[in-house]
């Protein structure tokens, strides 16, 4: 039998269910996960249950009704609206307008009700909050349910507007611009809900009226192929990118001709030995590197509550570990770099990237044996410790690479 | 004299599943050979079985220039996304010991006659495909190695950049470096290559000049073109 409109896109759905489906588990252990989801539900529940019956924990009653309305903002600017379009219509299938629409329509619809389902159950976390805290009255709370569940379906619509016709810092400007705009207003209006109750619904009407109009216009919108496909993507990948956030390199919304640092291919080390340069090249790359940086300084916050909290005769031995991992870390992105598509591009002698390993490796690790070093000295110390402290990290970190570095235990 | 060997019994990606079988050809300074077949020939596996990248391969290969060197031009642009043009022309002078003057010299003649030289302090990730690949083009052609290997190089090149490319092979052939280049471009490869090598379904279907080829298909006339189509 053949298929229609309508079943195509309800197999897409199916289709993307699945693989969200796959994406979570490929990265979560569900024997571990019901240990922790099942006791989990369960707190969940009384702890919501003592947010109706007993007193507050003294940080919500010190928490500002900015704040949670602010926080709600956020969450109702969340979405976006999925066209359930893929790279293969180009094919044949935009030629069939009609079934554009359908998809479009049903991608509307699915998108409007996830945004409802999340819209509820965060008004449904904060109630508690808000009647009993910040005074609300059932009917505003309702009030302002309405209104937020329509202004996140708008937000989406907007969103999905900004994102497919506007690129670059345009793009940029103008989502944050609306952000401002739209979050001020959002928070004047939760802040007062208790006065402003018709005025909510007033204002959900108003903005389920402006959706219609916004809907009907997306569905016409047939002409945004290549957009719609980018944006598309983004969605499909939006739970794998949050999985691997921290292990792949997003794609830079703005891409740079030349880099940050040296600028103009500048030189590190003077000697242009073979041996120097790949040496110069794979410390200057991780430098360049935004998810390396960004890396490295998680792992100095880490660090640095490691050594604050612990004793003073432990701080040198969490710090001497510290200095291990990063040694353990940067063998790692050299290994990454001399095993490359490029490197592997020329045949190298091996004495040249032996000899370019520790110092690329110690170049590597520099910065955070530094600023390591100077802290735990300066609190084992004070002053003299932190001075002292420097160059024997420096001569610490040459050590390790000169040593134990000679192991490659990552081969 | 050659400048490249290749006596290939099996090579693959998997320990028992050779992609290529039989593969012998060999290279002469100043030859150009065209590595020619349909999709799925082989082509790009004994590319790569030539430069050690694969880990299954039973069989010889021998670079026989006097530097014993080669340089590989491939079909994609291959780059770091955090090096500059001219890093990336650092890391293979590097590759091949060249002295610092040297390379500085033929760097910068290569990335003017590339038209490359306004943007060789950017980063590549930034340019069009073409630039990118044009980039490519003056890696390979910076170390003057003793044989070319070049994968399909007519792909995203304009016609300035492709005639450019041809001048300079010429040259390096003419300094008596050899080249073996893959190519689906068969017009094209008809009027420069010197020998074809003609592979499907993994083996050696035919090999030698226009002539031989032509003999070997049973098309005394025919064009490179009617040869691949009666022998693959």
């Amino acid at each position: 039998m053949r298929i229609n409109a309508k079943q195509l896109a309800t197999r897409r759905l199916r289709e993307e269910a699945v693989y969200q489906y796959k994406a979570l588990r490929s990265a979560v252990d569900w024997t571990v996960m019901l240990y922790l989801i099942i006791p989990g539900i369960f707190f969940a529940i009384i702890g919501y249950r003592s947010l109706w019956t007993d007193a507050f924990p003294v940080w919500i009653e010190y928490m500002p009704a900015s704040v949670v309305a602010a926080l709600l903002f956020l969450c109702a600017r969340r979405g976006n609206i999925r066209v359930l379009v893929q790279e293969a219509d180009v094919l044949f299938l935009r030629q069939k307008e009609n079934w554009a629409h359908t998809l479009t329509r049903v991608g509307c619809l699915y998108s409007m009700a996830l945004d409802a389902i999340i819209s509820v159950l965060a008004y449904v976390t904060v109630l508690p909050i808000g009647i009993r805290s910040f005074g609300w009255t059932w009917t505003a709370w309702t009030g302002l349910l309405l209104f937020h569940l329509c202004y996140s379906i708008l937000w989406s619509f907007i969103n999905n507007r900004i994102q497919i016709s506007f690129s670059g810092w345009r793009r940029w400007l103008i989502k944050w611009g609306v952000t401002a705009a739209g979050g001020a207003l959002y928070v004047l209006l939760a802040l007062r809900c208790n006065q402003l109750t018709w005025l909510l619904f007033g204002c959900a009407v108003l903005v389920a009226a402006i959706i219609v109009i916004f809907m009907r216009s997306r569905i016409q919108r047939v002409n945004a192929f290549e957009q719609d496909i980018i944006v598309e993507g983004k969605q499909r990948m939006r739970l794998t990118g949050l999985l691997l956030n921290n292990t792949l390199e997003k794609s830079p919304w703005f891409r740079m001709r030349r880099p940050m640092l040296f600028r103009h291919s500048n030189h590190v080390f003077s000697s242009r030995k073979p041996h120097m340069v790949v040496a110069e090249l794979a410390i200057k790359s991780v430098y360049r590197s935004n998810l390396q940086l960004k890396t490295m300084l998680q792992f100095l916050g880490a660090g640095l509550v490691a050594v604050l909290l612990t004793p003073a005769t432990i701080k040198i031995i969490v710090y001497v570990g510290l200095i291990l991992l990063i040694w353990y870390w940067m063998q790692g992105d050299w290994n990454d770099f001399v095993k490359s598509a490029y490197v592997k591009m020329f045949r190298w002698r091996e004495e040249d990237l032996q000899a370019a390993k520790p110092i690329a490796v110690y170049g590597m690790m520099l910065p955070l044996t530094l600023v390591l070093g100077l802290i735990t000295g300066l609190l084992i110390q004070g002053v003299w410790g932190g001075i002292f402290a420097l160059p024997a990290s420096a001569l610490f970190g040459w050590i390790i690479v000169q040593t134990i570095g000679a192991i490659d235990i990552r081969k | 004299m050659t400048v490249l060997e290749v006596d290939i019994i099996e090579a693959g990606y998997e320990v028992h599943e050779p992609k290529i079988h039989g593969i012998q050809f060999e290279v002469k300074p100043g030859e150009l050979v065209g590595l020619i077949g349909p999709n799925g020939a082989g082509k790009s596996t004994t590319m790569k079985s030539l430069m050690g990248l694969l880990k299954h391969c039973k069989g010889e290969i021998r670079f026989t220039g006097p530097q014993q060197s080669y340089g590989y031009i491939p079909e994609k642009p291959i780059m770091y996304d955090a090096m500059t043009l001219w890093e990336h022309l650092e890391l293979a002078a590097a590759a091949y010991d060249l002295p610092v003057d040297i390379f500085e010299r033929r760097a910068n003649e290569m990335l003017r006659q590339f038209r490359l030289q306004d943007v060789k302090h950017q980063l590549p990730a930034s340019f069009s495909k073409g630039m990118q690949q044009k980039m490519m083009l003056v890696i390979g052609f910076l170390t003057e190695p003793d044989v070319y290997i070049v994968d399909e190089p007519f792909v995203g090149l304009d016609p300035r950049a492709t005639k450019d490319f041809l001048r300079m092979l010429d040259l390096e052939r003419e300094r008596g470096a050899g080249v073996l280049m893959s190519t689906h471009v068969l017009d094209t490869a008809e009027r420069i290559c010197s020998s074809f090598v003609m592979v499907d379904q993994g083996r050696v279907v035919a090999s030698g000049t226009l002539a031989e080829i032509q003999a070997q298909s049973g098309l005394p006339d025919g064009t490179l073109l009617d040869c691949f189509d009666a022998l693959t």
